[in-house]
Formats: structure tokens, sequence, C-alpha cells
């Protein structure tokens, strides 16, 4: 299990994770645009080899961001709306979405349980269409950062298959950071 | 090389040896030999027992291919061998971190 992290940790315990995917700029970046014209001038000076998040503050730049093909996983942050059409989408063109608990530990009273409702509606809609979606801590300072079990337990009394969200965590760090996978059921062994 | 190895999905199998590592049916895991055919929905396998008939879809094979060693899913080449090369390539460039 891999956790989707915005920040460079130093000196972390053992949280039960296989690996941190950080989205400093090296191997991961972490794209945010405020409508779809600069997203796609932003994406048009990424190279290629890295893999790429969205913070989706809008939904029209979610929907701009799961049509690219440049784009893996879209980073979960409080201002997202995830509607109906965009996760049928991210299904059809193989987005990961990213589920992160960072949101609901910012949030307070009523807008926490607005985003509890939220979330269990999303997690509906992924289950029915079966997209690819990552469950993580979200993390933009180690204060944010949850071991393993306790976000699969957050996650799983939602709906969430955790099962489902390890395999889709692995297939997107394994396309970048392994030289023998070259897409789903086609690797090299020898 | 790795370009050469992505082109198998897209190119004819017949004169490789194959062996079926995952399938649904217990009984073909294990199956070896030579591609001697193949349709849109099998493989015909010479192994030293005979000719064997395998499906594709929803098995796993390995395949020795340029002196390496490739698992494959079944899924990705159920196509007929002829539009395999066309189909086989829009895989590859739909196929995200995939170069092509």
């Amino acid at each position: 299990m891999f956790d989707f992290i915005r920040f460079t940790p130093t000196d972390l315990p053992d949280l039960g994770f296989k690996s941190y995917v950080i989205f400093d700029g090296k191997c991961a970046i972490a794209l945010t645009a405020n409508n779809a014209k600069e997203l796609r001038e932003k994406l048009k000076k990424i190279k290629d080899n890295i893999l790429v998040g969205v913070v989706g503050k809008n939904p029209e730049v979610c929907r701009e961001a799961i049509m690219r093909k440049k784009v893996d996983i879209l980073l979960d942050c409080i201002e997202r709306e995830l509607d109906y059409a965009t996760i049928k989408l991210a299904a059809e063109k193989d987005v990961t979405i990213e589920l992160g608990l960072s949101k609901f530990l910012k949030s307070n009273r009523s807008e926490r349980l607005k985003l509890f409702d939220a979330l269990r509606t999303e997690i509906k809609v992924i289950n029915k269409f079966d997209t690819p979606f990552v469950v993580s801590s979200a993390a933009e300072n180690m204060w944010e950062m949850r071991t393993r079990k306790q976000i699969e337990m957050f996650f799983s009394f939602f709906g969430c298959n955790i099962l489902k969200a390890r395999k889709s965590a692995e297939r997107v760090v394994r396309r970048y950071f392994d030289k023998n996978y070259i897409m789903d059921g086609f690797e090299i062994l020898e | 090389m790795r370009r050469e190895l992505q082109s198998l999905i897209a190119r004819d199998w017949i004169g490789l040896k194959v062996e079926v590592v995952e399938s649904p049916n217990e009984s073909e895991v294990g199956i070896a030999g030579e591609v001697v055919d193949e349709t849109m929905w099998t493989l015909k396998i010479m192994t030293e027992k005979g000719l064997k008939i395998v499906a594709k879809k929803g098995r796993t094979f390995k395949v020795w291919f340029m002196e390496q060693v490739v698992k494959i899913s079944g899924n990705l080449i159920t196509f007929r061998p002829e539009d395999r090369i066309k189909r086989g390539l829009m895989l590859l460039k739909r196929a995200k971190g995939v170069k092509v």
C-alpha cells in the first residue's frame, strides 16, 4: 500500500506503508489550476515519465484533467466536487481518483458532515463504474499523517473496497517506477 | 529493446514458445509449447503430448521473445491476428506511461 503525500518527510516511523509517493516535482508532480486553459498550459511543460497529479478545485478543471492522457491521478482537496459524469469518465480514461483523509481533519462540524455525505456518494458511484481509486492521507505536513490501518478502516466504513484501492495504487506506482512493468497484464519477467 | 518487446502485443505469435501460467481451467495450467496457429479467440499450441487448443480470454501466458520472458494477459490479444497489428498499437498508444 502506498501513501500519496504533498511534502518531503524526515524521520518517519513505520506507519505500515510499503512506500510513499511524494509530489515534490522530481518523480511526481501535483498541478493546481483555476481553469482548463491554465491546466493545459501547465501540462504542456511537463516531460513524460513523471507521475502527474491534478488538484481539482473546480469541476471544469477536474473534467479537463480526466480528458488528458498525461494526468494519472486526480488529487483530493476540500474544494473538490466530483459529479456522476466525471467519475464515469475517469473509469473510461483510466484516471485514478484519490480519496484523502486530510480534508476531514482540517474541517469542522457541519462542513465535515457535508464532506462525509459527498464521500459516501462518490464511493457509491466509484463502485458502480469500477473506477480506479486510491485511499491516502493526502498529508501536507507530518501532523496529518496517519497509519495505513487507520486510513483503510476509515474509508472501508464508508463502503470502499480496500483491496481494489491497493491494487490501483500499485498500478499507478508501477507504471513509472518499475522497469519491468509495461501495462496492465503485460510485464517483463526475465 | 523495450519498444520491441512492447510490439509483442501487436505482432504474430506463430512460432513463439508459450506457456499457460494462469487459467480458470486448472487442467490448462502448465501447457507449454510452440504456437502453430492462431484464431480470434484461441491459440493452437504444439506440446509434447500433441496439439492443444487454448482460449485466449481469461488466461495468462508466458512468452519467450527476443531472449526475454514476458508475461502477458490473453485479454490483450483477443483479436484476429490480422487485426492485432492495428488494435495492438492502439492499445499501447492509449495506455498511460507507455511510449510507442
